[in-house]
């Protein structure tokens, strides 16, 4: 990598930081949004299905945030309420849509638009990554609905124990590990823009490249013929 | 300009299809590797008893370091008592960033010297930056309880994160540098 190459690595690395820190800062009205928004966009998927016998799910954003509690994993900012067709009453399960959206979605964006690309590629990368990270949330929210209902409100689903074991371990594997929520978004961040830095220099004519010590045998001969190297 | 690229052409192919089998190999890998970190284990077993001493040596660790500057400090199992009690669980051992890094190293393809090397290295980075993380959380939990959940549940995540991507970056940089291994110069200027 050149030096200027590098600067310019160095400055995109900085603006990211800088655009993370402005982003996450935790501002109420703008958590409240957030909330408020996802939830609404999110329940025209999931309060579309039905889970097992009976299952249904939404979300409902919470006016104001609820500190972790014994036993919880995270503070909430939402509610996740779960019924039963033939029950009375909602069970809420907290969750945090701040950590499981929003700062998913805040690294894509902010990665991408710190990246040393051209606008028009950065858009590019944007009109895929960020559907890419908002669907990626609502499978796990479908997932925790999934396990919620097999192993917490038994009943909802006929129980299955190679189906209910690998939903048991796919949760705890993938779900419930904290760091996923952002190593995705950061390992999906670097693909897009490396895919987009790939399109912008296969625009352009790369320069030839050679392996030091292998012989270019089957270049044909001819006077200041670059594959003659030295 | 078709001779540069009946020579050219060829090695980005093969580039390509050697970088595809590197993500693919990488992708399986963090994918058996959270399974095998995550599986949940009978407490009984090799691998969960493993797991207990490790999430109890780390309260130890950090429990020691406390105890040099806060009397009250005390270590009782994974439990870490004193101004500010905390529970190292299995979300406290920092074995999302673990297994991220060991996958990546071990799908890259290098020696297995530098990758064993690397594994060995980075591990032991992300686990001092994980005692670091357990050690802030505490002092943020005594002297500013209002900023415990951001940093328990973001920043300090989101820091640990980093800390697996760096070290495998600095990890390439350092396997790629390695004398012996066949360098791609630009001769064309």
């Amino acid at each position: 990598m050149s030096p200027a190459e590098r600067r310019r690595w160095l400055r995109a690395a900085g603006l990211f930081v800088a655009l993370l820190l402005v982003g996450a800062w935790p501002i109420d009205l703008a958590r409240r949004g957030f909330s408020a928004a996802y939830a609404a966009t999110a329940n025209v998927l999931v309060t579309a299905v039905t889970f097992g016998r009976g299952g249904h799910a939404r979300l409902a954003a919470l006016d104001r945030p609820r500190e972790r509690g014994p036993g919880e994993e995270v503070s909430a900012d939402a509610n996740l309420l779960l019924a039963v067709d033939g029950y009375e009453g909602e069970l809420p399960v907290g969750v945090s849509l701040r950590r499981d959206a929003y700062l998913p979605l805040l690294i894509v964006l902010a990665a991408v638009v710190a990246a040393p690309l051209p606008w028009r590629r950065k858009g590019r990368a944007l009109l895929v990554g960020l559907p890419a990270v908002f669907a990626l949330t609502l499978v796990s929210l479908w997932l925790l609905v999934m396990w919620l209902f097999t192993h917490q409100l038994r009943g909802v689903y006929t129980a299955v124990p190679a189906r209910d074991w690998l939903l048991d371990l796919i949760f705890r594997a993938f779900l419930l590990p904290p760091g996923h929520r952002f190593l995705v978004p950061f390992l999906l961040a670097a693909a897009l823009v490396a895919w987009q830095k790939r399109v912008t220099a296969g625009a352009t004519v790369g320069p030839l490249q050679l392996q030091r010590g292998v012989e270019c045998s089957s270049a044909p001969e001819g006077p200041g013929d670059p594959a003659r190297g030295k | 300009m078709s001779d540069r690229r009946a020579i050219e052409l060829p090695l980005r192919m093969e580039r390509r299809r050697s970088l595809r089998r590197t993500v693919l190999v990488t992708g399986l890998l963090m994918l058996a590797v959270s399974v095998l970190v995550y599986f949940p284990y009978d407490p009984g077993s090799v691998p969960g008893r493993a797991l207990v001493r490790y999430l109890e040596a780390q309260a130890w660790l950090v429990g020691t370091v406390l105890g040099w500057f806060d009397a009250s400090v005390s270590v009782q199992g994974n439990l870490i008592l004193g101004r500010f009690p905390m529970a190292i669980v299995v979300d406290c051992a920092a074995l999302d960033a673990l297994a991220f890094f060991a996958a990546a190293v071990l799908g890259f393809p290098a020696a297995w010297r530098s990758k064993l090397a690397g594994v060995a290295a980075g591990c032991a980075a992300i686990i001092t930056v994980n005692l670091v993380r357990i050690l802030t959380l505490y002092v943020a939990g005594v002297h500013w309880p209002a900023l415990f959940s951001v940093l328990h549940e973001e920043v300090l995540q989101v820091l640990m994160v980093a800390t697996a991507l760096a070290a495998f970056a600095l990890w390439v940089r350092w396997t790629m540098r390695a004398p012996g291994r066949p360098q791609v110069v630009d001769v064309a200027g």
